[in-house]
């Protein structure tokens, strides 16, 4: 079930949140139960057969979190409990994600049959396994079951995140704080949910329409200089709406329960650098790989050559996280380096004095950034490394340029370029309602074109601007409709 | 609080007004059945004898298919619109006619892969349009579609605003199809799914022929207008524009007629004998093609067809049927459901071998011509319930049914 489903938005979510409040009413107890079952029901909308896998998985490491925060209460180190943990809940994600990309590369794939992904398995295993963790070094409030569920199963998050973390959620499931439906929850989450899925189906799947052709045509070896640069532009701006307004409806559906998630996005094409992109980008994956594989690598600790290699190892793994292919490999290959080369030029700025930014180099700085997410891309939408190599080769007209008489994309992409670089993002549209839960310093950021009127309020305008959204929106859904890309990570 | 409270309340009837016409226009075309399955929607044909008459969707191949799978039938006629008035009728064993459902040669192969997978007929009455094999028409190959073949889609929840806006509904007729009136034509017996059938008694019936109910309504002169002008005009109509089905001079493709090879070949593998028929053109147009003395493409073709050896017939004169009356025609290409009969006849006539021998109803179809003779809806069980009129303007005297 798609949150761009007719069944979602008139069934499913109507229902979920009326019997969440109706529930509450009677106790929170019954609400959260009621909650997972509605999380689990939409899990197994997909295929049931995977949610006595889900289940399985939260008995499991919820018990073996208990046996750890025991046992450390108890002043023993239960090493072998959280080794074993961290690697049972690998090699669950192995088997259904990387086992054929590993047998395929020794030739044995087709012996292993068909291995079918289960939904969301990336996000509730790296969830857990971070659970794990913090368990050992005691930063784990002793929560039942029932939150633990919650944290887990949580419907708006489930199955393409934001992937949460147990500290900043569990003790919200946990609160008998808003027990009754606040309106404000409402009409925010309503407001967030319907300009997410504007996104979604108004914009996202209208550039898949020009990214897949020309995708195609590469793998079939036809493509050209124009083709070539309209698929990746269309891509760029595709998975930025598509997942950014997956975060913002996933974020208004928890709204409406009286829930805050993290923040996922928070204008990443705005960034003026690599590693600012990364703080915008996929927030919360940044975050989880950022303090359970970086920092315990040693981060920044031991010098910058040690550094550097553990910034190229975190987002090799990053980048396989994403999906078991060597495009997935190279993605991340090429995000590390140009970490790498980013550092280096912040630590050559600094000696050379060089920190001051003048508004050209700051905007020449973002175009850089840009273009260098632009052309890691292509190798994240690519089928396979020629494509993406027969990509970059007519980007950089190795194929010939030519430019058509008419170009129809250009005006969307000039649109769509403005709106990523200089408009208000949907939090801070709503800023004044606190939608999110996010960093401190995107808090007080302004957009270059902020503007009083931009500003949500529970006004009639913006009554009428939500409802013209909403009718767009469902409309632009009757078009053959895509799943969201983050759906099989 | 409160200002949350009036938002909302704000929201709900904005959505409303917004959402009215868009709300609207999916209750009208979900009342007329424009958006059952096709499978249901076929078993309903069969149940209840309803025509299908669609206005939105663009579903010919597969309603057919999906008719051929129900009904299981021994004779299938296949081809263009033009062989759209083969109907059960004429038959004694069961028949389904799976026509309109290709638009080229390479289309009908297309087709013909689909319909094999759905029955196995023992006997296929393949009706070919000339200009299939022909320079200068495009050749068209479209998959069959997977996505459910009633799907909505944006244009499609807009159409009836369209309809409303060009004239094709009244504003009555729109409230009348929201309040889910299935009958606003009036012409005949038949239940009615789809705005098309509702409207104008234009549709498919249960066995894949047209039920052109259109023509025994005062609305036919102003739908044939186009029909009336061209045939009217026929040797300009046939000379003026080289781009068009009957233009001069044209040549034939030898890959269009390999492809046809292809297709007999398959039909003879799965088992059916396949029978094939250039269907008949409207007397002016012939007259006209004659007399351009720049049509010598269709002798070639004939001669082609006739090497393929395989049974054929050409008709493309109504003459040598018999009947050389545009009565019998709807418009240039389209001859109606006497000259259909005619066309059985004239097979039996001539070889009385036929494939089709054993499963036409001769007597039925030679009591049919003579009762229909003059008209293009044959009324078997009093479908009708009006006269035709002469929508063409020659005079036709073709009487109630």
């Amino acid at each position: 079930m798609l949150f761009s489903s007719y069944v979602f938005i008139f069934a499913f979510l109507p229902l979920a949140v009326l019997c969440f409040y109706l529930l509450n009413r009677h106790s929170r107890t019954a609400a959260l139960v009621g909650l997972v079952a509605f999380s689990l029901f939409y899990y197994g909308y997909w295929n049931w057969r995977y949610v006595p896998l889900l289940v399985g998985s939260i008995l499991v490491n919820f018990w073996l979190g208990r046996q750890i925060q025991q046992r450390r209460a108890a002043g023993k180190t239960p090493r072998l409990l959280l080794a074993g943990g961290i690697a049972g809940n690998l090699a669950l994600l192995a088997y259904y994600k990387y086992a054929m990309f590993v047998a395929g590369l020794f030739g044995a794939a087709p012996s292993l049959g068909v291995i079918v992904l289960p939904l969301a398995i990336s996000f509730f295993t790296f969830q857990q396994i971070a659970y794990l963790v913090d368990s050992w070094h005691g930063n784990v409030t002793r929560d039942g079951l029932l939150p633990y569920a919650v944290f887990v199963t949580f419907f708006p998050h489930l199955i393409a995140g934001p992937i949460l973390h147990h500290r900043e959620m569990m003790p919200q499931f946990s609160s008998e704080d808003g027990r009754r439906l606040r309106l404000e929850d409402l009409s925010v989450g309503l407001t967030l949910f319907f300009i997410g899925l504007a996104k979604k189906v108004v914009i996202a799947d209208q550039m898949a329409l020009h990214a897949t052709p020309a995708f195609s045509a590469a793998a079939a070896g036809q493509v050209d200089f124009y083709t070539a640069w309209v698929g990746v532009l269309a891509y760029t701006f595709q998975i930025y709406f598509d997942f950014s307004g997956y975060s913002d409806m996933a974020v208004g559906a928890a709204r409406m329960l009286g829930i805050r998630l993290p923040a996922n996005f928070f204008s990443p094409y705005r960034a003026r650098n690599i590693i600012e992109f990364w703080r915008r980008w996929h927030m919360t994956l940044s975050r989880l790989l950022r303090n359970y594989l970086y920092i315990p690598l040693g981060g920044n600790r031991k010098g910058p050559g040690r550094r550097h290699l553990n910034l190229m190892i975190t987002m090799l793994l990053g980048g396989l996280w994403h999906g078991a292919g060597w495009t997935f490999v190279v993605w991340g290959a090429l995000h590390g380096l140009y970490l790498v080369i980013n550092h280096g030029w912040q630590g050559l700025r600094r000696r050379m004095g060089w920190e001051r930014e003048s508004r050209a180099g700051a905007a020449l700085a973002t175009l850089i950034t840009f273009l260098a997410v632009v052309i890691a891309w292509v190798f994240f939408r690519a089928q396979d490394l020629p494509t993406a190599l027969r990509m970059l080769e007519a980007m950089a007209g190795l194929r010939g340029i030519s430019l058509p008489a008419r170009m129809p994309p250009l005006p969307w992409f000039l649109a769509l370029l403005a709106v990523v670089w200089f408009a208000p993002n949907s939090y801070q549209i709503t800023r004044a309602y606190d939608p999110v839960l996010m960093p401190e310093r995107f808090r007080t950021e302004p957009a270059p074109l902020a503007r009083p009127a931009l500003a949500w309020r529970p006004t009639p305008a913006w009554a009428f601007a939500l409802a013209a959204i909403v009718v767009s929106a469902l409309i632009a859904m009757l078009s053959d409709r895509m799943e969201f890309l983050y759906y099989q990570f | 609080m409160r200002e949350h409270r009036r938002f909302l309340a704000w929201f709900a009837l904005f959505l409303g007004l917004l959402g009215l016409v868009p709300a609207l226009n999916y209750a009208l075309v979900w009342q007329a059945g424009e958006l059952l399955p096709l499978g249901p929607l076929v078993r309903l044909q069969h149940e209840t004898r309803a025509i299908y008459g669609t206005g939105l969707h663009d579903n010919r191949r597969e309603h057919r298919i999906e008719i051929v799978r129900q009904r299981q039938p021994e004779v299938i006629a296949l081809g263009s619109s033009t062989a759209l008035d083969m109907r059960q009728e004429y038959f004694t064993r069961p028949f389904a006619c799976a026509c309109q459902a290709m638009d080229s040669i390479d289309d009908g192969e297309v087709f013909v892969e689909a319909m094999l997978r759905a029955a196995r007929p023992k006997v296929v009455l393949f009706a070919l349009d000339f200009w299939w094999f022909t320079t200068r028409r495009p050749q068209i190959r479209e998959p069959l579609r997977t996505d459910g073949a009633v799907q909505m889609t944006r244009r499609k929840l807009l159409r009836p605003t369209d309809w409303l806006w060009e004239g094709t509904l009244s504003s009555g007729d729109y409230l009348r199809l929201l309040a889910g009136a299935r009958d606003l034509g009036g012409a005949t017996r038949h239940p009615k799914v789809g705005v098309m059938a509702i409207k104008r008694d234009l549709g498919i019936r249960a066995d894949g022929s047209e039920m052109s109910g259109i023509r025994l309504t005062p609305a036919a002169f102003d739908f044939y207008a186009k029909a009336r002008a061209e045939i009217g005009e026929a040797p300009a109509f046939v000379l003026r524009n080289p781009g068009t089905r009957f233009g001069p001079d044209n040549a034939l493709v030898p890959e269009r007629l390999a492809a046809l090879r292809r297709v007999l070949d398959r039909l003879e593998a799965a088992g059916a004998k396949t029978v094939l028929l250039l269907p008949p053109v409207a007397p002016p147009l012939v007259r006209a093609m004659a007399a351009s003395g720049r049509h010598g493409y269709l002798r070639q073709l004939d001669r082609q067809l006739v090497a393929l050896g395989v049974e054929y017939y050409n008709f493309q004169d109504p003459a040598t049927l018999g009947a050389a009356d545009l009565c019998e025609f709807a418009d240039y290409n389209h001859s109606g459901n006497t000259m259909h009969m005619r066309m059985l006849q004239a097979v039996l006539q001539r070889n009385p071998a036929s494939a089709l021998a054993p499963y036409v109803d001769r007597a039925r179809i030679a009591a049919g011509i003579r009762r229909f003779a003059g008209r293009t809806v044959a009324s078997f069980d009093d479908e009708a319930l009006a006269g035709e009129v002469d929508y063409l303007g020659a005079g036709c005297r073709r009487g109630t049914n």
